[in-house]
């Protein structure tokens, strides 16, 4: 499946960012990496380090001829200040590429929000003005505080469509073992019709269902011309660590491909860009 | 002696004698008085500060004198003690008989120290805390206080665990986990014991869950009842007798279920994080609720109940008395957790039982307390503008709809800001002068989406708030007003250019003290009459090492002389936007003063 997305600032934001530097974090990352993570987050990072962040940590420390640890921290509000902020760490493995409150690396994948739906309905939702949404129900998660929201919530509410919405937690009490997934177990059982949730959760929990459920980017929304739907997703480290993140960038670019075979391992949807104009390609296999 | 009678009398009098302990051989303080439990058995002596707000009431008033307008002046140090834990240390210190307790920000130690000996450590209780707490809110993991009854100390963990600690040999009496915090739940508030029930709430708001309010039996921790501030009347416990002051009878039901779409109601905010009060002469508990939640507004059309509302429950067991929603709908982060103070007051000539609540909205509201009856809604910090006023026939505000938040654009100059007219910082009340003492900010703000965000594995477009100084003076950040509630007026107020980001002490001997985030603690004169210009005269002030988000208390030491306490330390929270983030190597700090 093809699909056209728009162009992305990469190059411009980074460019903006100051050029201060500090030796002493680098010299320490040398010797030891130190990566803020999410305790209890799969399938990005677990305290089993059984995630793909884990994983792509792991290969980095390696190539950084370093010793990895980890400060486990839930990734909420407060997480950058209360880690790479406080010198905990000098590592998060996910941001969106860009984000203010970082140094971004070069982004080293590429995803989307995604609706997942039985194959065997048929549905095939290509735009949130599809009047089919208005019958259907929907399950989200809730992820922000007030007045922050997913993307797709956000095209749902411009839309009024809120009636038929099913909230799903990212929480969970200690019995439900990955309270993430229960939105795509949802879609499967057949108690909502669609979710909207974002590709590398979509991707993961939706595997071991094999070809019952279908993932299909959500398009971007005309009605919300600054939201996107796909995100670079880059290492963070200090805005004052720029030595830093060049040798990191620098080990993303060389191990390309082992990344890419991790990604795929977890059946993290990816955009995948090519050469010429933006145009990419989203794997759901 | 008649112990009762003189707790009944324990406004009005002054220098009452202190109980005593005395010191075993084998250093643990063994009790005179503590050990009888049934004398300190729920209400404490004027002389201790034994519940969060010094008294059930809340009203942060204390009968002591000694220190008064004429003397203050020579306030000195007497000593201050380590807590050895950084970060905001909110809340307040209590103190029984001759020990000072002060619990930490996480790991949530609580601390004897020994009044009658310079403030040394007698015992460190330290809590069994899931782990997993630290990780949802570490570094800024506060705690709001402790409370005192029947011998026990009891206080909430970080990860939902709320524990009674046995106040002289700092052991544990019971725990109990009442939510599980991989659910999002966090509790820092402090509990309020009433009737032999610890009554607590949840913390997070921001993290998608529901909230409640809850009561343990003091003596065994064992839960008794739950009510949920969302969700059918059955969970909320509002029953046939609840009153439902401004909504239409018959058309009432089940409204924490209908005025939210669907099943948004099941992750809809709405917690109670900061401080329950208690009437006694009516038997209710009154808290106030956080903003609904999670949806932005626009997500969830309708009024959101009981998000950013007022309760007021029978404690014994937990059915709503009456509940009102302050701010429908609440766009603004205003919320309702700031404090509810009960007091009579005289309004036109006739007695009234009032329920005080300065809200984040920038009005001040007195309740009828038995009904919910709005009887005075008046704007208190000069920059409102999101309502123009509060409709008395109907209990809505008259919103102005240029104020309303919306995806995708940007809403500038809405007053007050999310921080508030007032916070969560409570304010106090001085019977002989009939005011309240109120810390009030003076800041607006503009409010707009598309910002990129990721958390927890998910990237989102945060809603940026951007804080700003208030329109019509933006020289100064807080003032500490004085507000007659029966007139619905400010009486005086002190313009202070650095954030008052704690609670504030009123005593029978006429002072008001606060501090400020610029590491200063002060005192300023209560009386009107003393005020020149609308403006209070500052009798006292010291600088600390560091600012307080804490709430100053009073009592008398062992030797029957009065004290002040105070917390210093603040954590990156509340030093983003203060005097920035400080604690000493020893962590935070009590600091106690006195008169040489």
């Amino acid at each position: 499946m093809r699909i056209k997305l728009h162009k992305c600032n990469r190059w411009l934001s980074l460019a903006l960012l100051p050029l201060l530097l500090s030796h002493s974090h680098a010299v320490i990352a040398q010797q030891e990496l130190r990566v803020c993570a999410d305790p209890d987050n799969l399938p990005f990072s677990n305290r089993k380090q059984e995630g793909f962040e884990n994983k792509i940590a792991s290969l980095l420390a390696s190539q950084l001829n370093a010793k990895l640890s980890y400060i486990w921290q839930r990734q909420k509000t407060g997480f950058i200040r209360q880690t790479l902020g406080a010198e905990r760490c000098d590592v998060v493995m996910g941001v969106p590429y860009g984000y203010e409150r970082v140094l971004s690396t070069q982004p080293y994948y590429w995803s989307s929000y995604v609706f997942v739906t039985a194959r065997n309905r048929h549905l095939s939702i290509t735009s949130f003005d599809d009047p089919i949404l208005r019958q259907l129900k929907i399950g989200l998660h809730g992820i922000g505080s007030d007045g922050s929201n997913s993307p797709p919530a956000s095209a749902l509410a411009v839309r009024g469509i809120t009636g038929n919405l099913v909230g799903y937690s990212m929480w969970g009490d200690a019995s439900i073992k990955n309270p993430q997934a229960q939105v795509i177990e949802a879609v499967a059982k057949g108690d909502i019709d669609v979710a909207i949730v974002w590709g590398p959760i979509a991707g993961y929990y939706a595997k071991k269902y094999g070809n019952d459920l279908e993932l299909t980017l959500a398009p971007h929304d005309p009605k919300l011309p600054d939201m996107p739907f796909d995100y670079e997703i880059s290492l963070g480290v200090r805005k004052t660590d720029q030595a830093f993140a060049e040798k990191l960038e620098k080990i993303l670019e060389q191990q390309r491909g082992k990344i890419h075979n991790i990604l795929t391992i977890y059946n993290i949807p990816l955009i995948q860009p090519v050469n010429g104009p933006v145009v990419s390609l989203m794997n759901t296999d | 002696m008649d112990i009762k009678k003189r707790l009944s009398d324990n406004r009005k009098q002054s220098g009452i004698s202190k109980p005593q302990f005395v010191k075993s051989r084998a250093g643990m303080l063994g009790a005179i008085l503590l050990g009888s439990t049934s004398l300190l058995s729920e209400t404490a002596l004027a002389t201790d500060w034994a519940s969060p707000g010094g008294t059930q009431d809340g009203q942060r008033y204390s009968a002591l004198n000694q220190i008064d307008t004429t003397n203050v002046g020579a306030l000195v140090e007497d000593f201050s003690v380590d807590t050895g834990v950084k970060g905001s240390h909110m809340g307040e210190p209590l103190v029984v008989g001759s020990i000072l307790y002060a619990v930490t920000p996480f790991p949530n130690k609580l601390i004897a120290y020994d009044l009658a000996n310079k403030g040394a450590k007698l015992w460190t209780y330290t809590p069994k805390v899931n782990k997993y707490a630290k990780g949802v809110n570490c570094c800024d993991a506060v705690n709001r206080g402790a409370a005192y009854a029947n011998g026990k100390i009891v206080f909430n963990l970080l990860d939902n665990t709320t524990v009674a600690v046995d106040a002289i040999k700092g052991t544990e009496i019971w725990r109990n986990t009442t939510a599980d915090v991989h659910s999002g739940v966090t509790t820092a508030g402090a509990p309020i014991i009433v009737n032999g029930k610890v009554i607590i709430g949840t913390v997070s708001g921001e993290m998608g869950v529901r909230g409640w309010v809850l009561a343990l039996d003091l003596a065994t921790g064992k839960e008794l009842w739950r009510g949920y501030n969302t969700g059918p009347d059955k969970d909320v416990l509002i029953n046939s007798q609840t009153k439902l002051p401004y909504t239409t009878a018959g058309n009432n039901t089940d409204l924490g279920q209908t005025t939210w779409p669907s099943n948004t109601w099941q992750q809809g905010g709405s917690s109670a994080w900061a401080y329950l009060t208690y009437d006694q002469e009516t038997d209710t508990v009154f808290y106030g609720t956080s903003q609904p939640g999670v949806w932005n507004p626009e997500l969830r059309p309708g009024d959101n109940k009981w998000g950013s509302s007022i309760f007021a429950r029978d404690p014994n067991t937990g059915a709503v008395k009456w509940v009102y929603q302050v701010t429908p709908h609440d766009n603004w982060d205003y919320d309702a957790t700031s404090e509810n103070t009960p007091v009579t007051l005289s309004i036109n000539g006739v007695s009234r039982k009032l329920l005080v609540h300065f809200n984040k909205n920038g009005f001040a509201y007195a309740f009828d307390r038995q009904t919910g009856e709005i009887i005075r809604a008046d704007q208190f910090v000069t920059d409102v503008n999101w309502a123009n006023s509060i409709n008395l026939t109907t209990g809505r505000p008259l919103v102005n709809a240029d104020k309303l938040t919306h995806t995708g654009k940007t809403t500038n100059d809405i007053c007050p800001s999310a921080l508030g007219g007032k916070g969560w910082e409570p304010g106090s009340f001085t019977p002989s002068t009939g005011l309240f003492y109120v810390p009030t900010f003076n800041l607006c703000m503009k409010m707009h989406m598309l910002k990129a965000e990721y958390v927890y594995g998910a990237p989102y477009m945060a809603m940026d708030m951007a804080i700003s100084g208030a329109l019509t003076d933006p020289t100064y950040t807080s003032e500490l007003i004085a507000w007659d509630a029966a007139k619905g007026q400010k009486v005086f107020g002190l313009k202070e250019p650095s954030a008052i980001y704690g609670g504030v002490l009123s005593t029978a001997g006429d002072l008001v003290f606060y501090g400020t985030q610029d590491k200063v603690f002060k005192v300023i004169d209560a009386r009107p009459a003393q005020a020149v210009n609308g403006i209070p005269k500052v009798l006292w002030s010291t600088k600390m090492e560091c600012s307080t988000v804490g709430n100053p208390i009073t009592f008398t030491g062992p030797d029957n002389k009065q004290r002040v306490a105070v917390f210093s330390g603040v954590g990156a929270m509340a030093g983003g936007f203060g005097g920035g983030a400080c604690t000493g190597k020893a962590g935070g700090k009590v600091h106690v003063y006195k008169l040489p």
